[in-house]
């Protein structure tokens, strides 16, 4: 591990993503999607994830209740697609709003210091 | 596609048994999604297949997100390898440590009928813990030394193992059976008359007793002429099919039907004559009956191995099939 401050930086936002990502994935998925489509839609919004993290990742949420799944297999090519179950739902809408909170406090906190 | 079938199999071997073929499924329908659109409509080349296997990384890395409980005293990598040493170890070497002990009680100046089910039962015991013990040990160890990080970061498609034979047989199990069998038949021919007659050895004995000839000579000389087909079918298609499985299936159920019903039948199996030899050359005259119960004991555990093979046969082919 480097001490340089750069270095610092880009751990510090790699944690950020972290601690957004599923969030961000969640709000994605009010519609149901593939995994690759998924992966695609959250690039151009500008939240990149890699393909071998998010893959495990929606398993992992599924198995946790909060996400539902189906085999799509009338196309050309079969597709697992994930949506919110309506637990997630539930969960997502907690997350959001407590998203809110820490978001509108970080930006209160931000805002009143002087540099 | 091969690439591809490769590097989802490296990954799924490293996964739970149940996991295994369902994010096979959703693995290899996500990476040809990749890898199409990287063709943009085209049929894709192996280049660009090769591409997006380095972009998902070590498939060890994938598979240890994979897992959803990464604590296990043996990964599942090792898992098979674990089991399959430990069954050679529990049909081999218990017998084998056992047997010997056995054969020093039978030794001993004054042992009882007690005494020598008390060293059976103690000693298989014994040996049993300390077996799967220092196995586990081994395994638990050399499985924190491969954990060093260090081939993560130039990992690249070039080195994924190839797929393994669907249902791939042993084939060390198969060469055991076939000198098994080899060493059956020479022994039956042995005890021809003509045969022997003609070979007319001095101090060699026939190995089984008098009473074996012919019909059960016969039937273990066919059972054995059988077993070799059997193992030399399922070496020459390599897998566990409909026609190894039946083969080996079939051929086990008459060798357990032929063995249990030797020893209800047939007493002593082997020729005094050996168990006598073998007795003097011990210094022990008195032990040959001890020794001939061992000779007993000793087609209980083929018996317990025709068992065996059949379920694993079943096993195997059953699972083959679902692939």
């Amino acid at each position: 591990m480097s001490n340089s401050p750069d270095d610092f930086f880009t751990n510090q936002i790699l944690e950020m993503r972290r601690g957004t990502i599923v969030l961000a994935i969640l709000s994605q998925l009010t519609t149901a999607r593939y995994g690759y489509g998924l992966l695609q839609q959250l690039e151009s919004a500008r939240i990149p994830i890699d393909a071998g993290t998010l893959y495990p990742l929606l398993r992992r949420l599924e198995k946790h209740g909060v996400l539902e799944s189906e085999w799509e297999t009338s196309e050309s090519r079969p597709r697992k697609y994930y949506r919110l179950s309506s637990d997630g739902e539930k969960l997502y809408r907690r997350l959001v709003e407590e998203w809110g909170v820490m978001n509108a406090t970080i930006i209160q906190m931000t805002k009143e210091s002087d540099i | 596609m091969k690439l591809l079938d490769r590097y989802v199999h490296d990954v799924t071997r490293r996964l739970p048994e149940k996991q295994r073929k369902d994010v096979a499924l959703e693995l290899t329908a996500e990476i040809s999604e990749m890898v199409d659109a990287q063709a943009k409509g085209k049929s894709p080349t192996k280049k660009q297949v090769y591409d997006v296997l380095t972009q998902l990384g070590n498939p060890s890395r994938l598979a240890e997100r994979y897992r959803d409980n990464p604590r296990y005293l043996i990964s599942p990598e090792y898992y098979e390898l674990y089991i399959s040493l430990l069954k050679l170890m529990c049909l081999i070497i218990i017998p084998l440590i056992v047997f010997i002990a056995w054969m020093s009680q039978v030794m001993s100046v004054n042992h009882t009928v007690l005494s020598l089910m008390g060293v059976l039962i103690g000693v298989t015991l014994e040996a049993t813990v300390h077996v799967v013990f220092w196995s586990t040990l081994s395994f638990v160890v050399v499985q924190k030394l491969n954990k060093l990080p260090a081939e993560d970061e130039d990992w690249t498609p070039d080195d994924l193992p190839e797929l393994p034979a669907a249902s791939a047989i042993s084939r060390s199990d198969s060469y055991m059976a076939i000198v098994w069998s080899v060493f059956a038949i020479i022994a039956t021919l042995y005890q021809v008359p003509v045969v022997y007659d003609f070979l007319s050895p001095d101090d060699v004995p026939q190995f089984f007793a008098p009473g074996m000839w012919p019909g059960w000579t016969l039937g273990l000389f066919v059972i054995s002429i059988l077993g070799l087909i059997a193992e030399l079918i399922k070496l020459r298609v390599g897998g566990w099919n409909k026609l190894t499985t039946t083969a080996i299936v079939v051929l086990n159920s008459l060798a357990i039907v032929f063995f249990l019903s030797a020893l209800y039948f047939v007493y002593p199996i082997a020729n005094p004559e050996i168990s006598k030899i073998i007795a003097e050359s011990l210094d022990r005259p008195n032990a040959a009956q001890s020794i001939q119960i061992g000779i007993q004991i000793f087609v209980y555990v083929i018996v317990a191995l025709n068992v065996w093979e059949i379920s694993e046969a079943i096993i195997k082919y059953r699972k083959g099939g679902k692939r």
